[in-house]
């Protein structure tokens, strides 16, 4: 594929009256990494949401691996995403009912992966977690949890990750190790990385930096 | 406090309080019905027998008795029962098996037989009132004819209802009444003819019952009285009303459970309110009695409407039931079955949040920072068995209290007990093997995986869940096994089977009735004597001294029936020998004559081989010893006897005789019976069909009462499935949510839902299927002594309902709640 693999050109989201996000123009290339600062309310996940295909754009439009966003049904997008995208949320969101090693294991299982035991098990052991492979999620400390969602953010090769305040939820010190983690699985695979987050520092370590303000991108 | 602290969940609690409304409701309907029943027995004793005592015999009364009887009453009357074929010649000459009974003027003394048109004197006229469902089966009309024997009757009057009977019960041989005078015009009694007398009295104001008992007091009588009857009914009512309210217990019971359950997840979710309000300072005893008040409030809340829907229900009970009854009855809401419905649920409720409620002692003050700070010590633990063994002597006095007695209350409790320890026993079980299938099996489809591991989300409340859909199966299918059992026992082989049973047979016709089939192209299959004879002792001891002795193990009416037996040198196909050597010839003249009796009776009266019993054979004393023992299959069609003796006793004693026959379809029926009702008028014939379609609209009637249990039950399992469902709603839109954005198919979430709902409904079919099946099991070994064949068409259908039901309910539950697009619903749990 050539061309940049998302490229955002003048997305908006309306709800009735209220505009929260206007007028965005950014694009990202393969393996590039991208951070979305703003303060809170200030339209970051929002702009997230769309760039991923979970909320549809009420202007602008969006192409993710060169397909526009708009013009694909929600199973369409979600095919999309199960094969070309990861995420890491700042609330780890593990399925409760799921040991670790098949919480790793859904997206690929969602794309009828034949390998996906062991490859889930493989990303645990680059994340420290192979001793903790049948754990459930209430087993496991809130930056285990974390690494336990990196290692599904990228199980199916994801071309591009979008990770939503991936250290919100955790120490300083964990948070430092999750991000080495992130850039590391980014470095190794040319995996793209779409970061939200009002961390400065996280933000400095991105290729670039898109500031969010009133919805609007600050010049 | 409390009230403050339910801001957020009330809804959700609300939903939660309607569990017990239906248990709560039953107990309301059901008390009032009970004292419907009361009020109406009270109203109506002394017209449920028509007479103050009435004289029953087998025989015509002896002059003697009919003169102490007179002496002890200020009126009399005589009334005379038999069966026979009626025919209607104002309908093509069809016949019909009829009950006819002939009473003398002025009988019933108390209440009136019910008719349409009213205050017909039918004595006057010597016309015939006839039952309504004979009217409508031939397409009769008062005015037209009834032909019974040799003599015509006139329908004056359709015959609504007769004192002390139930309408439904008259279906097999339904009534027709006759003047006593004009009973002879009939020639149907015979000699040896079955019939049972009646003398109804209206006492002296001096004479008791107990008295009239006394002074004519004779092995061959027996006696009735308003009071005995009253106390019959009651008992018979009693046992109805705690039928039904055995599921109302139930319901309650497991409303409860559903309550305590939402008690306990509502806790868990406020440990950290709890643990913020003992940092704030409040006690343990404080925090319990906030969250104390929101229980009491949830048992209050759901109880209300129970009892606005029990005085709604009540009213409808008495008109279903009214078929069933012997007397009228109206509904009449009893005040003390309210309070006692709206106690019941508050307090069962609040017994059933004691655990969760304990729970709230161990937060402590660290539970603000760290969620899992519950203290845990031996003490707690004691305390955790002490409130369960209170919620257990709680159950057991409410249904000591509920059922009156401790006996019934025991078992029931227990029942109850043992019946929600299967249920999760089987629940665990399934669930059991689901997860190591899981473990074991990874190549399930991952949907399939995914929906199944859902069922161990936490506060899933997923045995509970299993909990109220296997009752709801258990309830139904018992019933319905039950049911399949009665009719089962009547069931007959249809293939050339004998169908077609004709009594009260004269020796003289035998030759002509044979003649008579033969020319109607029908088989006489079978052809039996029948006389008939009493008991005079039992193992050396006179009956009189066995019905005195208030020790005696064997039932009054083993003692004091009439017993119809048979001679013949050889057993039927219907029997089998299970002990002892069946005697075929003997001769009168040396005594004791050995005989073979059916095992059933032989148990009754606590004989075996070699024990000696005397009959008197219509005034002829003969001893009898048992010889042998058979088992008879009295489902089959065909003449079988409790005794019968060998061939060379009876052959001199007056005798009827039982011809069976069979007819391929109702045509042919009808044209036998027609042709047989012209030459031999006193003959009778029972129709197979005619009996198994008579139990069947019994049947009917009676599955009112399960109607209504199973009714119950579904009504309840259904609020705890939408009110369980609707509690874990959120998370399972958050899971769902969260599949969604990692790149599930619409079709792969729905499966993922589908499969959860489906695997509920199936373990709690399965659950209930199982328990249901040992029930009929139990049911059918030891209350109606058959085999149970258990209907697999009936359990495999079980098992796809619960399942649609539950993906039903959980399906609209679902798609009500989904209100957030994924993304939202994920964004908002963060927010």
């Amino acid at each position: 594929m050539s061309g940049p693999l998302l490229q955002v050109n003048g997305a908006g989201r309306r709800y009735g009256d209220l505009t929260v996000l206007s007028g965005v123009n950014f694009a990202l290339a393969t393996g590039e990494t991208c951070a979305i600062l703003g303060p809170s309310g200030s339209g970051k996940s929002t702009l997230l949401a769309l760039c991923a295909g979970l909320d549809a754009a009420s202007e602008g439009d969006i192409l993710l691996d060169g397909r526009n966003l708009a013009a694909l049904s929600e199973d369409e997008r979600a095919a999309l995403r199960v094969d070309r995208v990861g995420f890491v949320f700042q609330n780890f969101q593990l399925l409760p009912t799921l040991t670790a090693l098949e919480n790793v294991m859904v997206p690929a299982e969602l794309l009828g992966k034949k390998d996906a035991r062991s490859r889930a098990a493989e990303l645990l052991g680059r994340v420290g977690l192979g001793g903790r492979l049948g754990h459930y999620p209430n087993q496991l400390s809130g930056g285990e949890q974390q690494r336990v969602a990196i290692a599904r953010a990228f199980i199916n090769e994801p071309a591009l990750l979008f990770a939503d305040e991936p250290t919100g939820n955790l120490d300083f010190e964990t948070g430092h190790r999750i991000v080495e983690m992130l850039f590391d699985l980014n470095r190794e695979q040319g995996t793209a990385l779409l970061l939200v987050t009002h961390d400065l520092e996280l933000a400095g370590r991105t290729g670039r930096v898109i500031r969010l303000r009133g919805g609007k991108v600050e010049t | 406090m409390a009230w403050r602290d339910s801001r957020g969940s009330r809804r959700r609690l609300l939903l939660f309080a309607s569990c017990i409304s239906v248990g709560v409701a039953a107990l309301v309907a059901i008390g009032s019905l009970k004292e419907s029943l009361r009020v109406a027995i009270d109203q109506q004793a002394r017209t449920l027998l028509g007479a103050d005592f009435v004289v029953q015999s087998r025989q015509p009364l002896k002059p003697a008795e009919e003169v102490a009887a007179m002496n002890l009453a200020r009126r009399t009357a005589h009334e005379i029962r038999f069966a026979s074929m009626a025919v209607f010649p104002d309908a093509g000459d069809n016949t019909r098996l009829v009950q006819v009974r002939a009473v003398d003027p002025g009988f019933p003394f108390f209440g009136k037989l019910e008719t349409e048109p009213q205050q017909v004197d039918f004595q006057e006229t010597g016309g015939a009132l006839v039952d309504e469902r004979l009217l409508l089966q031939f397409h009769l009309q008062v005015g037209q004819k009834i032909r019974l024997g040799e003599a015509d009757f006139p329908i004056v009057a359709v015959l609504k209802r007769a004192p002390g009977e139930a309408i439904s019960f008259s279906g097999f041989a339904p009534r027709v009444y006759i003047p006593m005078k004009r009973l002879q015009d009939t020639k149907l009694l015979r000699i040896g003819s079955l019939s049972s007398h009646y003398l109804a009295l209206e006492l002296k104001p001096a004479v008791t019952p107990e008295g009239a008992a006394k002074a004519l007091d004779d092995a061959n009588l027996s006696f009735d009285s308003v009071a005995k009857r009253k106390e019959d009914l009651g008992e018979t009512m009693e046992n109805l009303s705690q039928f039904l309210n055995l599921t109302g217990f139930l319901s309650l019971l497991l409303g409860s459970l559903g309550i305590a359950s939402a008690v306990s997840v509502h806790i868990r979710a406020k440990a950290a309110s709890a643990g913020l309000l003992r940092c704030l300072g409040a006690t343990g005893a404080e925090t319990v009695q906030i969250y104390g008040i929101q229980a009491l409030a949830l048992g209050l809340a759901g109880s209300i409407p129970g009892v606005l829907l029990g005085i709604a229900v009540h009213k409808t009970l008495p008109p279903a039931l009214a078929g069933l009854l012997p007397f009228k009855i109206e509904a009449v809401l009893s005040p003390s079955a309210v309070l006692a419905g709206l106690g019941s649920g508050v307090l069962v409720s609040l017994l059933f949040c004691i655990p969760p409620l304990l729970s709230l002692r161990r937060i402590t003050a660290l539970a603000v920072l760290r969620e899992s700070a519950m203290a845990t010590s031996p003490a707690f633990y004691r305390a955790w068995i002490g409130s369960n063994l209170i919620i257990a002597l709680g159950v057991v006095l409410f249904a000591v209290w509920q059922f009156g007695g401790w006996k019934r209350g025991l078992i029931f409790a227990a029942s109850a007990g043992v019946l929600v320890f299967l249920l999760n026993g089987v629940a665990w079980g399934l669930r059991r093997l689901v997860r190591v299938g899981l473990k074991r099996i990874p190549r399930w489809p991952y949907v399939l995986r995914q929906g199944l591991a859902n069922l161990d989300r936490p506060n899933n409340r997923t045995r509970l869940l299993i909990l109220a859909l296997g009752f709801c199966t258990f309830t139904a299918l018992t019933l319905l096994f039950t049911r399949d059992i009665l009719l089962r026992q009547l069931r007959i082989d249809a293939g050339g089977q004998p169908n077609l049973i004709l009594f009260d047979i004269q020796p003289n016709q035998r030759k002509g009735l044979a003649d008579a089939l033969k020319a109607n192209g029908r088989p006489l299959v079978e052809e039996a004597p029948m006389v008939t004879m009493r008991l005079r002792s039992v193992r050396g001891r006179e009956v009189k001294d066995w019905l005195n002795d208030p020790k005696k193990t064997i039932p009054d009416w083993v003692l004091k029936r009439e017993y119809r037996s048979s001679y013949r040198d050889h057993l039927s196909v219907t029997e089998t020998l299970l002990s002892g050597k069946f005697e075929p010839h003997w001769s009168l003249d040396r005594e004791p004559v050995p005989i073979s009796i059916e095992e059933g009776i032989a148990r009754d009266l606590g004989v075996t081989l070699g024990d000696e019993l005397s009959f008197d054979v219509q005034g002829l004393p003969v001893k009898a010893q048992v010889k042998s023992i058979r088992r008879v299959d009295w489902r089959k069609f065909r003449t079988n006897f409790f005794v019968i003796f060998p061939s060379g006793v009876l052959e001199e004693a007056p005798a009827t005789f039982i011809a069976v026959s069979r007819a391929d379809n109702a045509a042919q029926s009808a044209a036998m019976q027609s042709h047989l009702v012209r030459e031999f008028p006193n003959v009778s014939v029972i129709d197979l069909e005619l009996v198994v379609s008579s139990v069947r609209s019994v049947l009917e009637k009676v599955d009112v009462a399960a109607r209504a249990l199973a009714a119950f039950a579904v009504a309840t399992t259904l609020l705890i499935l939408i009110s369980v469902l609707a509690g874990s709603q959120t998370q399972r839109v958050r899971e769902l949510a969260l599949l969604r954005v990692l790149g599930a198919s619409s079709r792969q979430a729905t499966a993922i839902n589908l499969t959860e709902f489906a695997a509920l409904g199936v373990f709690g079919a399965l659950a209930g299927s199982a328990l249901s099946l040992g029930a009929g099991w139990a049911l059918g070994k030891w209350v109606f002594k058959a085999p149970f064949q258990p209907s697999w068409i009936l359990v495999s259908g079980a098992i796809p309902t619960a399942a649609l039901v539950t993906i039903f309910t959980g399906t609209a539950i679902h798609l009500l709640g989904r209100k957030r697009s994924a993304w939202e619903t994920l964004r908002q749990e963060v927010q």
